[in-house]
């Protein structure tokens, strides 16, 4: 009796309890997440045409993965959007948190305003762009048709396939801008007191006080906004159809019409460990590159 | 005691856990395809063709499942690339649809074993004297069976605009019309004001690879003598060259017909009145029946030269090899092919594919003059414009595509195009 009551301690009822409670998400966890997972590691080395049984075929697609020059194609194209909307976001989002963090009256209203794009459907949003963009009667050639000049022929010109994607991109801006303006509500205002004190005018502020006390911030935008960016899917799928001439074939569409047009589902497969391995190269080294750019209150800039 | 009971309570969870996870992959089979009084469930996906023809689908469907009180028919509708998806998702799994509506993707669950072969049905309930049994020769993917249940007939068709031929004084199109015709008809019915071209004499329509190859047809080209898992595809022919270097000099060279910038500048088409004269399926009459405004004439597909070959297409059913009731789908496919026919001619949507439901099908009252010629003259000289192929999807997707977008932007000339197309086509139809 004794030696039960000790084995049947308070914290192992609460570790019990904790475990039942977390039952849920873990099966969730095993069930629709690592056995799908665990499953298109399989494929990727299989013959896998959704309709009969795989076939093992080792390395082979992964082989003929870099032998595939719309592979490398639709690596470009995701590459250079990345490479641009990501800093491009992260820029104006910054400012635009800086301008709504004023506090002039009906600024709730103007934040509201900026936000609200963010929780637009996808696909109304990019039929919307398309009017905008369109080559003739859009309302961006309208404007550049006042200066005189004539306006690129958005979409259907290969060249100008891809821009407007990344402009629209902008268009998302609202959830960064709103971690950004959480972070900024969060520095405490005496450092600015002190720095003015001490004589430095506002540039020097915000390069000095501003962005260091950013940094967390900014370092979480700059990763999430790397792994959205390199799955950039539905602009291609909606407006263009990775067209003209494959301008705008992003990889994940081109996962998708492997798996789902071409009864690939093995090279897809392959396809998507490439690009999930590309998105944690990318991760880690910002991640390890963190300590010298990122700082935490209360460790003072030491690196490691 | 107490532990016991917790122990208890914990599996108690988990198992419901378990069952709720597993519930979605369950047994939904109700088992073998039992009795003739049996009341069965038939699950049938089809794609969506807008609401004027969606409804005359659901309207076969439910005059069938009236006729039949112990049938079902469960129709889904999707929009067309979702639809083979969906199948596609079913037949992987243990209970896939049982009927569905053809389209070339579908080859591809020929080619694994996942359709039935209907022949032993044709052979028991239907009289192949009732149809043109030569025209259904594309459905049989082995040779000798048939696949696919055709439903009704599509084609291709020249429709006009009068007003525009009247103002300009071209007289409307007629049976003896050629390409060279047509160029000549669509240089004067384009209207340019300044630098800008306010109307088309035509549009790049025929610009789909069913289009070019319906004019390299014409000529007596063909990309592969076998449309059935051909082994090596010819592109870089003088019939296609000719075809694809017409449509390309309609934009370039003669200006009669719009290139992609333009074409969305104009912002309209022929529905809405700024294109004189196009070359499209029969399918499109669906919608412009409805355009009271619109002056429009029809006519049959201009020749090349003096010869005439009109490409034609097959609407039909097919069933899943792992259906459960294969019986009863087939009543709905007999039906479709049999009872229904003489309804299909009345609808006028489609063209029927039992003789006597064609022989009954009148000139609707909507139907402008050349109607009858244009619709029905191509049983004489038609020719299926399908390929069938594993890989024909991706080679569209990743050759076909891209090239003629180059070929229409006057990015590349025909006959670079070409030698690359075949090339490249070649290559991923050879892949295993």
């Amino acid at each position: 009796m004794n030696t039960k009551k000790r084995w049947w301690t308070r914290s192992r009822r609460e570790a019990l309890d904790g475990y039942v409670f977390m039952t849920p998400a873990i099966l969730g966890l095993l069930f629709f997440m690592l056995g799908p997972i665990g499953a298109s590691a399989y494929f990727s080395f299989t013959e896998y045409d959704i309709l009969s049984t795989p076939k093992w075929v080792g390395l082979d697609n992964y082989v003929n993965l870099f032998k595939d020059s719309l592979f490398w194609q639709s690596l470009r194209v995701t590459m250079i959007y990345s490479v641009v909307s990501v800093p491009l976001g992260l820029t104006v989002s910054l400012a635009l948190a800086l301008l709504l963090n004023k506090n002039i009256r009906g600024i709730f209203l103007f934040r509201t305003i900026f936000y609200l794009p963010a929780v637009m459907s996808g696909v109304a949003v990019a039929l919307l762009w398309k009017w905008i963009f369109n080559p003739d009667f859009g309302l961006i050639n309208w404007a550049i048709g006042l200066l005189s000049l004539e306006g690129p022929k958005w979409f259907i010109d290969e060249q100008w396939a891809l821009p407007p994607i990344i402009i629209m991109s902008l268009w998302g801006v609202g959830g960064s801008m709103l971690v950004y303006l959480a972070g900024l509500q969060g520095i405490p205002t005496d450092l600015y007191e002190a720095a003015e004190i001490d004589g430095a005018n506002k540039r020097k502020q915000f390069r000095h006080i501003t962005l260091p006390m950013l940094s967390p911030v900014i370092f979480f935008n700059l990763i999430t906004g790397i792994i959205g960016a390199l799955q950039v899917f539905t602009e291609g799928f909606i407006m263009t159809q990775g067209g003209p001439n494959n301008a705008t074939l992003f990889s994940v569409l081109y996962l998708y019409r492997n798996a789902f047009s071409y009864l690939q589902m093995g090279y897809a497969s392959a396809l998507a460990w490439v690009l999930f391995l590309i998105i944690l190269a990318f991760t880690l080294i910002i991640f390890k590159s963190s300590p010298m750019w990122v700082f935490y209150e209360g460790n003072r800039r030491s690196g490691k | 005691m107490v532990r016991k009971r917790k122990l208890a309570l914990v599996l108690a969870v988990v198992l419901a856990l378990s069952t709720v996870l597993y519930g979605c992959s369950g047994g939904n089979g109700d088992g073998g395809s039992g009795s003739k009084d049996e009341k069965v469930t038939l699950n049938f996906i089809r794609w969506s063709n807008g609401p004027a023809l969606d409804d005359e689908e659901k309207d076969k469907v439910k005059r069938f499942n009236d006729a039949h009180p112990n049938i079902q028919v469960k129709m889904t509708l999707l929009p067309w690339d979702e639809t083979f998806k969906k199948i596609e998702m079913s037949l992987a799994s243990n209970s896939p649809v049982d009927l569905f509506y053809w389209d070339v993707p579908a080859y591809a669950w020929y080619k694994k074993g996942l359709m039935k072969n209907l022949q032993p049905y044709f052979d028991r309930d239907l009289k192949m004297a009732d149809f043109d049994e030569k025209l259904f020769e594309p459905f049989k993917f082995d040779g000798s069976n048939m696949y696919v249940a055709p439903e009704n007939y599509q084609t291709l068709v020249l429709y006009y605009n009068k007003d525009m031929f009247d103002k300009a004084g071209v007289a409307y199109p007629d049976t003896n019309w050629n390409w060279d015709d047509f160029l000549d008809a669509a240089k004067k019915l384009t209207i340019k004001e300044g630098d800008k071209t306010v109307q088309f004499g035509t549009t790049m329509s025929l610009g789909a690879w069913w289009g070019w190859m319906a004019l390299s047809q014409e000529q007596g080209g063909a990309l592969a003598p076998n449309i059935h898992d051909p082994e090596k595809l010819s592109f870089n022919t003088p019939e296609t060259k000719n075809a694809l270097q017409y449509l390309q000099d309609l934009i370039y060279k003669h200006h009669v017909a719009p290139d992609a910038a333009q074409a969305s500048a104009l912002g309209g088409d022929f529905l809405t009145g700024k294109i004189a004269m196009y070359v499209g399926g029969d399918w499109d009459l669906g919608s412009l029946k409805e355009k009271k405004d619109l002056k429009w004439g029809m006519a049959t597909m201009p020749k090349w030269g003096d010869q005439r070959v009109v490409p034609y297409w097959m609407g039909g059913y097919a069933m899943t090899e792992k259906t459960k009731h294969p019986d009863q789908a087939w009543e709905f496919i007999k039906w479709t092919m049999t009872d229904n026919q003489e309804t299909l001619a009345k609808q006028q949507s489609w063209i029927p594919v039992n003789k006597t439901a064609l022989s009954k099908v009148e000139t609707p009252a909507w139907a402008p003059e050349g109607y009858q010629d244009a619709r029905f003259d191509w049983m004489k000289y038609g020719n299926i414009g399908d390929i069938y192929h594993l890989r024909w999807r991706e080679a569209q997707d990743k050759a076909i595509s891209p090239i003629v977008d180059q070929i229409f932007a006057n990015k590349i000339t025909v006959d670079d195009a070409l030698k690359k197309m075949e090339e490249q086509v070649n290559e991923i139809i050879a892949k295993k």
